[in-house]
């Protein structure tokens, strides 16, 4: 029993930070219906850039975790720029294959500046273990969920309640119609852009704070924060939190139980079955918009 | 107010739609645009309100003047910032937002608090009152049109374009619509282009009516006058030879040619 409570609070923490990054998917699909492929790639170089300041550079944590912020901004609105307005019009799959390319080009360019290896993102959260009954938790997991919860509240509020917020869902609904109510499509998706960017910058360094600074992060973006975002419903903030919790359950659990018996490995599989089920019984996801139609 | 000069709009570049069109609406009147299915109503109001290059279409001649100031090469979104907002046709509601999302996106330009304004909307449509919290994609027909009337009226705009306002409404709703529409351009003064199908409905509440027919203004008369055109009774109104039962063996096309381009 004291096994099974360990898995599912470790779930519960690491499910916090899967749900933070298909957040930033989300941001970008909500504005503009686009699945960013290229979002592993930047939560890895953005990880990698804070790596770099902190640790090549030498400057303090706060500051290089600031400046990767920073430019996460304008990388948001670079891609707006020169990725997203030279596209306008064309159709979506299209817009989808050049941030697969965006992806690739992302990871070549880290391997060239910062090599293969794995390095360890200097400390900023204490990794002393704190005890809650018979489950122990390290504490900048904790720090790493509390942000998670904290960020997404932020961002619920925002889109209910301010008018960014609402005219961001206005283009995800239909671009014409936004246009004819005054709205700037342009501006929006450059702000969405960087919002999400913001997101993966936060949630990249916090996973590679967790785990490690390392080309595979990029893969985080595809095979966990997918199967959350189609859980939690592509179109749902609320959804990307508890999808992400659900995922790190039943990864951190069911692996906790299966590895052992097939000798490892099969931890990294349940996200993509969780995936396969979702998609065949409510492709929606939880809260996902559901297609309505007057006949 | 609106002023458009010998228009002359394309589609990708090629496609001529709009062959010198000039038409004029006076503040606070309202304006009928008639004519068939094809005849470039719709790019008309498109090309006044912007949305042209949503389409990839653009005015290749010809100018549109707002109060002296020329729009033909404005952004939809600055146009809207003047006071022209257009109702798109087919009752483009945001689905799944819900109606006072939909009615606050009308007012996205405009600050401060909108009770009075969502007021004034529930004055004209009680029925949207009742419906405030309610998903806009799972309204009735007749209560989308509400919709996205009040969402324009909630801009307060200073000429509207309505396209096809009672398009696949029942004629008692459709008859309600028209009465609303009326009743807000005399009480706020708005100015108003309507295109209509409905070419009676039309005549009855404008002052001036245009009749287009394949990309050209082909009349251009006072309402009054334009409903008692034995061209327009005929082929708009549906009126033939009062007392007479229609034979359609005497429709015959050849027979009665009706080439205002001729």
């Amino acid at each position: 029993m004291d096994k099974f409570l360990q898995f599912l609070v470790s779930g519960i923490m690491i499910g916090g930070i899967y749900g933070l990054v298909a957040l930033g998917l989300v941001l970008v699909y909500k504005s503009s219906r686009v699945l960013n492929l290229a979002h592993g790639g930047f939560l890895m170089m953005l990880a990698w850039l804070c790596w770099s300041f902190a640790a090549q550079l030498g400057l303090p944590i706060w500051l290089s975790i600031l400046l990767v912020l920073a430019i996460s901004v304008l990388a948001g609105l670079g891609v707006e720029r020169f990725i997203l307005r030279p596209l306008i019009g064309q159709p979506i799959l299209a817009i989808i294959i050049v941030t697969l390319a965006l992806g690739y080009f992302l990871e070549g360019v880290a391997i060239m500046a910062w090599g293969a290896d794995t390095k360890g993102m200097p400390e900023f959260i204490s990794r002393e273990a704190i005890w809650l009954g018979p489950v122990s938790i390290a504490q900048h997991y904790l720090w790493a969920f509390g942000i998670a919860i904290f960020l997404f509240v932020l961002l619920i509020l925002f889109f209910r309640y301010t008018k960014l917020g609402l005219g961001m869902q206005i283009v995800s609904e239909d671009q014409q119609v936004a246009r004819s109510l005054g709205i700037s499509v342009k501006n929006v998706f450059a702000q969405s852009w960087a919002f999400a960017l913001v997101i993966a910058a936060i949630s990249g360094i916090l996973y590679a704070s967790l785990k490690a600074v390392n080309n595979s992060i990029a893969l985080v973006g595809l095979t966990k924060a997918l199967p959350v975002m189609l859980l939690g419903g592509l179109e749902s903030l609320p959804g990307a939190l508890v999808g992400g919790i659900i995922v790190g359950i039943f990864e951190i659990v069911g692996g906790g139980y299966i590895d052992p018996l097939v000798g490892g490995g099969f931890t990294d599989v349940i996200p993509l079955i969780l995936m396969l089920i979702i998609l065949l019984v409510r492709p929606y996801g939880i809260f996902g918009w559901k297609r309505i139609e007057r006949i | 107010m609106l002023v458009m000069n010998a228009v002359e709009v394309k589609y990708l570049d090629v496609i001529l739609v709009l062959a010198g069109v000039s038409l004029e609406v006076p503040e606070g009147k309202i304006v009928a645009l008639l004519g068939a299915n094809g005849s470039g109503k719709s790019t008309v109001l498109k090309a006044i309100s912007g949305l042209l290059e949503t389409e990839e279409g653009r005015v290749t001649d010809g100018s549109i003047h707002f109060n002296s100031i020329r729009i033909d090469r404005m952004n939809p979104e600055d146009i809207v910032r003047l006071g022209i907002v257009q109702v798109i046709e087919g009752r483009r509601v945001l689905e799944h937002l819900t109606v006072e999302q939909n009615l606050r996106g009308g007012a996205y330009l405009r600050y401060g608090d909108l009770k009075r304004d969502f007021d004034m909307v529930h004055s004209y449509f009680p029925r949207l009152k009742e419906l405030h919290h309610a998903t806009a994609g799972y309204l009735s027909g007749g209560e989308q049109q509400m919709l996205v009337l009040g969402r324009a009226m909630m801009a307060h705009p200073k000429l509207m374009l309505l396209d096809e306002p009672s398009m696949g409404l029942a004629p008692l709703l459709s008859k309600e619509i028209f009465d609303m529409i009326q009743r807000f351009n005399s009480e706020e003064k708005t100015a108003m282009l309507v295109v209509e199908q409905n070419a009676r409905a039309a005549l009855s509440i404008a002052e001036h009516g245009y009749v287009m027919e394949n990309g050209r203004v082909v009349l251009d008369a006072p309402a009054v006058k334009l409903a008692d055109n034995p061209d327009v009774k005929e082929f708009y109104l549906g009126l033939g030879v009062p007392g007479q039962k229609r034979s359609y063996r005497e429709v015959k096309h050849y027979r009665r040619r009706k080439r205002w381009l001729a």
